[in-house]
């Protein structure tokens, strides 16, 4: 017995060394044109590697490597590299919580961007609210007395009504009568709900019609769908994300529902999945709050041979931001703040500006429709 | 320091958890997935007292302690029923509707939107708001559960516990009312859970639901089994163990690209080659 754990520590210690030594080839900035002598920009990053946000996580790294290669290939900022530092955090709070205080007491990063959803962010909001690094986070829109910033937090994206109020438009040109909401329950789909409402009133439309669902994935929506065909809800908006968008449209199918369908950009998660048959889902009019410019497009698929999804554009413009900022504050953490409020970061995406709430001015909307599985700029047909 | 102070914070946490659950599994040996929700309704009621009516934070500990004794009566009688592998799915059930009503009862709890803003603990004008206090308030509560769950075992009363554990049906004859025993350990052990709850939601001063999932319960039966049933001493070796392990293989330089699923992979099999070679835990007496 004795013999077997000292083998099992001498694989754990080799393991270790192994790790260590690999990690020193991998964990460096990038090469190209930067002096590496020169203290970097440390940037940490609590994304959701793993648990329910991976997919969302991964892009954010897929964003955040991108934009590291590329400033530091351009000689860095001020001269200076920059490093980032990776925080997985499992998509759980408590762990979100452990991975700021690891990035800024151990690894001493300057700034972080982080998180991907909001119950994993907020906390790591409030922990940032009486500490002194930054946060940015690239996948949560401001929501006033819902999702908060404070003066150590930022989002990438606006107001999420005003990015809803996108679909004003949309809905005055499509003939409908009844519009419903099939959403999961957060702050988010609520403020949805009532931008929604708020644009049928306008429309002189009677209000809309709301069902919730509480959990992601391995629902049933054959009761949800019965009440709205019942209802005569003739255009549905799904507020959902994962594999949910793919079986409401199948159990809709199933059951001889077939209103119009718009939903948000949570359905680039299941067009990306191998094996769909993308064809279910043509027809579908997408809000796409994640419209990327075309040069960061085109880089990013010839990078990873992907298309861009949840957020890596704004993870990727959040490393130049961020870099900037640290760099000109000269990593004075009270002066990256005020950095961050006062300048308009120019970023391959376009320049930025954050507004006085800590969020973005405006998010690039597009409506969109899905047309062959890929997405095809919406046109009004009379 | 913030790190290490964070890590040690969840360990108090968890060792508490831990302790409480080792009480009704380890000690009297009823294979329990409850405790969760106990530590739930823990973390529910500060969230909500400290929120909605400035209630003081150790107020709000004996609310929550009190809530979850009285809801762990009532679940422990209708558990009474069952036996071993019933007991534990009856125990299952119980996880599951307690965690729908904190999914569904949006007035009270807000459902899945959680309750943001909990404050810091406070004592005699006194805010634990730096965390190198709030882990020594936290190793104070460790502290007295441990020589609460110390003082359990070592008694005659823990004594009749680890009989029932061993024979139920002999106890009996002895003429102990073994129902009486095995509901007062379940609500002890449940009120202890509602305290790591309370510190919980003080600390990361958010909930929501999905903190308080069937995965919590499997985590803490990890600790107590990894630790080693029916020892206190081996609740508190497995929340160490099991909160330290994944942050340690954090230092290991996995390749950037995999390195999060790589350290899920190794946790795993060292949890595995753990329980092969060390079926009763690290400092156990008894085998599930």
């Amino acid at each position: 017995m004795k013999k077997t754990y000292i083998w099992g520590a001498v694989a754990v210690v080799i393991l270790l060394i192994i790790g260590f030594a690999y990690n020193k080839k991998v964990g460096a900035p990038g090469a190209g044109g930067v002096d590496m002598s020169k203290e970097p920009i440390k940037i940490g990053a609590v994304v959701s590697l793993t648990g329910v946000a991976a997919s969302f996580g991964e892009m954010s790294k897929y964003g955040i490597d991108l934009a590291v290669d590329e400033i530091n290939a351009a000689g860095g900022v001020n001269g200076r590299p920059v490093a980032v530092v990776y925080g997985d955090d499992q998509t759980d709070p408590k762990t979100a919580v452990g991975m700021y205080q690891k990035l800024t007491s151990i690894d001493r990063v300057d700034a972080i961007i982080g998180s991907n959803f909001d119950f994993v962010t907020q906390p790591v909001f409030a922990l940032a609210s009486s500490s002194d690094t930054v946060v940015v986070s690239p996948s949560n829109p401001r929501i006033s007395g819902g999702f908060d910033t404070n003066r150590h937090s930022f989002v990438m994206m606006s107001d999420f009504s005003k990015i809803v109020s996108e679909l004003t438009n949309y809905l005055a040109q499509v003939d409908h009568k009844q519009l419903a909401i099939v959403r999961f329950e957060s702050v988010f789909s609520e403020q949805i709900s009532r931008t929604l409402n708020d644009i049928e009133l306008s429309l002189k439309k009677p209000a809309i019609i709301t069902e919730t669902y509480k959990q992601i994935g391995n629902n049933d929506y054959k009761t949800i769908i019965l009440k709205l065909k019942k209802a005569g809800a003739d255009i549905v908006f799904l507020d959902m994300v994962a594999t949910d968008p793919l079986t409401f449209v199948n159990q809709a199918k199933q059951l001889g529902y077939s209103p119009k369908i718009i939903t948000h950009a949570g359905i680039e998660g299941p067009l990306a999945m191998k094996g769909v048959d993308t064809s279910i889902f043509d027809g579908i009019v997408v809000l796409d709050w994640n419209a990327s410019s075309d040069v960061f497009k085109s880089k990013f698929e010839a990078k990873y041979k992907l298309v861009p999804t949840n957020s890596a554009n704004r993870a990727y413009d959040a490393v130049y931001i961020l870099s900037k900022a640290v760099a000109d504050a000269n990593s004075d953490k009270a002066r990256i703040v005020s950095s961050l409020e006062s300048q308009t970061f120019v970023t391959p995406n376009g320049p930025f500006k954050f507004t006085p709430e800590h969020a973005a001015g405006k998010t690039p909307v597009q409506i969109v429709e899905i047309k062959g599985g890929k997405y095809v700029l919406w046109t009004h047909e009379e | 320091m913030e790190y290490l102070i964070h890590i040690a914070i969840l360990i108090s946490i968890y060792a508490i958890l831990g302790l409480s659950l080792n009480l009704i599994v380890g000690v009297t040996g009823l294979i329990s997935v409850t405790q969760v929700a106990f530590y739930g309704i823990g973390a529910y009621a500060t969230a909500i007292l400290l929120t909605s009516t400035g209630m003081n934070f150790f107020l709000s500990v004996l609310v929550g302690m009190i809530v979850s004794g009285i809801v762990s009566l009532l679940i422990g009688y209708v558990l009474s029923k069952f036996k071993d592998d019933y007991f534990a799915l009856g125990s299952f059930g119980f996880n599951i509707i307690v965690y729908s009503i904190f999914l569904n009862w949006q007035g009270l709890t807000r459902g899945p939107l959680g309750i943001p803003g909990i404050g810091r603990p406070e004592l005699f004008g006194f805010t634990f708001s730096d965390n190198i206090w709030f882990l020594v308030l936290s190793i104070v509560f460790l502290a007295a559960v441990y020589f609460i769950c110390e003082f359990i075992v070592n008694s005659s009363f823990g004594r009749v516990l680890k009989a029932i554990r061993e024979d139920e049906e002999a106890i009996r004859v002895f003429g102990y009312n073994t129902l009486l025993y095995k509901l007062a350990i379940f609500v002890i052990g449940a009120m202890l859970a509602s305290v790591a709850g309370s510190l919980f939601a003080s600390y990361i001063t958010f909930i929501d639901p999905s903190t308080f999932t069937l995965n919590e319960s499997i985590f803490l039966l990890a600790i107590i089994i990894l630790g080693g049933l029916a020892s206190n001493r081996g609740a508190f070796i497995g929340a160490v163990c099991l909160i330290l392990l994944p942050e340690i293989l954090r230092f290991v330089g996995f390749p950037s690209d995999i390195a999060a699923q790589m350290r899920q992979v190794v946790y795993g099999i060292i949890l595995i080659l753990l329980m092969l070679y060390r079926p009763q835990g690290l400092v156990g007496e008894y085998k599930l």
